[in-house]
Parts: C-alpha cells; structure tokens; sequence
C-alpha cells in the first residue's frame, strides 16, 4: 500500500485492518530499533513492540492529523520501553540474552573493526558502552532528542512534532542533554 | 570558547561512533503480526469481567456521572492526560520535604514522566547546577 501514514491512518479508524498492517510493516524495523536503545536486547525490543502497535490498535480513535505518526510512536516507544526497564529493576529481572557479561544488554557490533589494532577495538567498545550509559542516565525527554538526532538522523522539527515540542524548545533540550553528556563523558571528550 | 568546540566535536564523534556500532534490526514482519493478532485488543481486566457483571457497571456509569455533576461540591473537571500527570507530580512531591523541593534542579525534569527519575536521585544530587 504506497500510502502516507495519515492516509493509512485514517483508513484503519474506518475499519481497514489492512491499513493498519501496512502500518506495522512500514515501521516495526524503526520501534523494534528505537526500543532495542532502552532495553538493550533485541528481544525485550520485540516486546516493547508488541505493546507499542497494540496501544495504536486500541487508542486509533484518539489519533488526529496534527499528530506525527512516527513520533507518536517514539513517545510510545520510549514510554513503554522505561517502564519495561523499571519493572525489570523492580523484579531483579533480565533477560537470557544479556546474560552473557560482556555484551550484558547491548546489541552493538563488538570487536575490532577493519584492521583496526584489538586493543583500540576493546577502547572503542568501551567508549560505546559508556557512551550508551550515559544516554541512558539522561531524562527521557532529553533521550529521545539524542536519540532521535543522532541515532535516527531526525531534524529539529521533526523531534519537536514527536516531542509535542517547537523548534527552540528542541535546541534547548538537546542543549541541556549534550551538556549532561559532557559530564558523563568527560574523560572521553578530552581524548584527542 | 575553542576548547568547547573541541569537546562539542568530540562529543559529535563519540555518539556518531556509538550510532555507527548499532546492528541493524532484522525481524519478521509476518510473524510478528501473527503473534501481534493473537492478542486481546482490549485491557485484559475488561475481558476478565463476567459479561453480566461487566453490563451491570456500564449501566451504572450514567447514573454515577449524573450523582457527581450534581453534587454540591462537583466541578466540570476534564480527567485528561494533562490533569493526570499533575496528579502524578503532586503525588510524588508530596513525598519531599519543602527544601528539597526547593532545591530541585529544573534541567533535571523535562516533563512528569521524569519525576520518577528524580525520586530515585540522592537528596544532595537533587540541586545541582553549574
């Protein structure tokens, strides 16, 4: 179905299942990926997944044209996701495929990279490792921006449609949240 | 102001190195809609509800709304999302002392949903800024 996601929207709040499938194909890949950033496996991902296109099944009545689809899906994503995180706190819980110690809850590509020296490659997973605490340490909001920006490639405006937020409001927000980054990371920004 | 710029691009470096590592998503589409369409559409506590039981509290509903908006002390209030949220951040302060409320740090809540983050932070943590 080559239609935009309002389109397809609209056609789902008037009954057609089909229109919401095609909605499912058109984006799982981005919520399973958006959600693997706060989880951390790729199956916990799936999960978040499954709640986050049910919440759209059954809330499709509240959705409006003003609305971003694919940031009302993150703002559900990441939603979903840390209240996932906070019942696995809650619980002492994870899960079977972040047992393993050293990749514990990362789906990252581990090891050297093209030639690379194996010692820079054990640096570098550990720049990443820390890199991805600290995002994790950010409030939500300020998560979403970095996420967004940087791991997604979204432009201002298009954070600030999935963030309910203006454009100055997202500078400002992703301002405060590459400052919190600073502090975490500072040891790693001083690196030449 | 040239060594902000040096840590801004570095910090542009670390997280484009970070984006650059992440394994792309590979899934089923098929078989996540199969699993997806085996689940109840509906709040699991209202398909749990006996259908008579489940009718009999529907029917009370209009009588319920009608007992409160005449009640002496009713207000037109909108239980949307915002109120609850502010609900939500009463029922959190409420566990503070005024001065730690005081010294909360505002670039650490974005909005409500952070308010649990910062229940979880250290009391000495709470007012720190630059």
């Amino acid at each position: 179905m080559d239609l935009d996601d309002f389109e397809l929207m609209r056609r789902f709040q008037q009954g057609d299942e089909a229109a919401y499938e095609a909605l499912v194909r058109r984006h799982l890949a981005f919520v399973i990926r958006h959600a693997r950033r706060f989880v951390g496996d790729h199956s916990s991902a799936e999960d978040v997944a499954q709640d986050v296109f049910l919440r759209v099944f059954r809330s499709r009545d509240r959705f409006r044209k003003a609305i971003s689809f694919t940031g009302w899906l993150a703002t559900m994503t990441g939603r979903i996701a840390l209240n996932e995180l906070r019942t696995r706190q809650r619980k002492r819980w994870l899960p079977r495929s972040a047992l393993d110690q050293e990749n514990a809850g990362m789906e990252w590509r581990g090891g050297s990279v093209g030639g690379e020296d194996p010692s820079e490659g054990v640096l570098r997973q550990e720049r990443i490792s820390k890199v991805r605490e600290a995002i994790a340490d950010l409030p939500l909001n300020q998560q979403q921006a970095i996420l967004l920006q940087n791991f997604e490639g979204w432009d201002l405006e298009k954070i600030g449609r999935a963030l309910s937020l203006k454009v100055p409001a997202v500078k400002s927000l992703l301002h405060r949240a590459r400052r919190n980054l600073g502090k975490r990371l500072e040891a790693y920004l001083a690196e030449d | 102001m040239s060594d902000m710029n040096s840590k801004d691009q570095n910090l542009d470096r670390l997280l484009k190195e970070a984006s650059a590592a992440e394994v792309p998503v590979t899934v089923d589409a098929t078989r996540f809609l199969a699993r997806l369409r085996s689940r109840p559409t509906s709040p699991r506590w209202v398909s749990a509800l006996p259908r008579p039981l489940w009718l009999s509290a529907a029917a009370l509903v209009p009588l319920a709304l009608l007992l409160w908006a005449m009640a002496p002390w009713s207000t037109s209030v909108s239980l949307d999302a915002a109120i609850l949220d502010e609900l939500d951040l009463l029922e959190l302060l409420s566990t503070l002392e005024p001065a730690e409320i005081a010294t909360l740090d505002p670039d650490l809540i974005d909005f409500y949903a952070d308010l649990e983050i910062v229940e979880e932070l250290p009391v000495d943590l709470l007012g720190v800024s630059e």
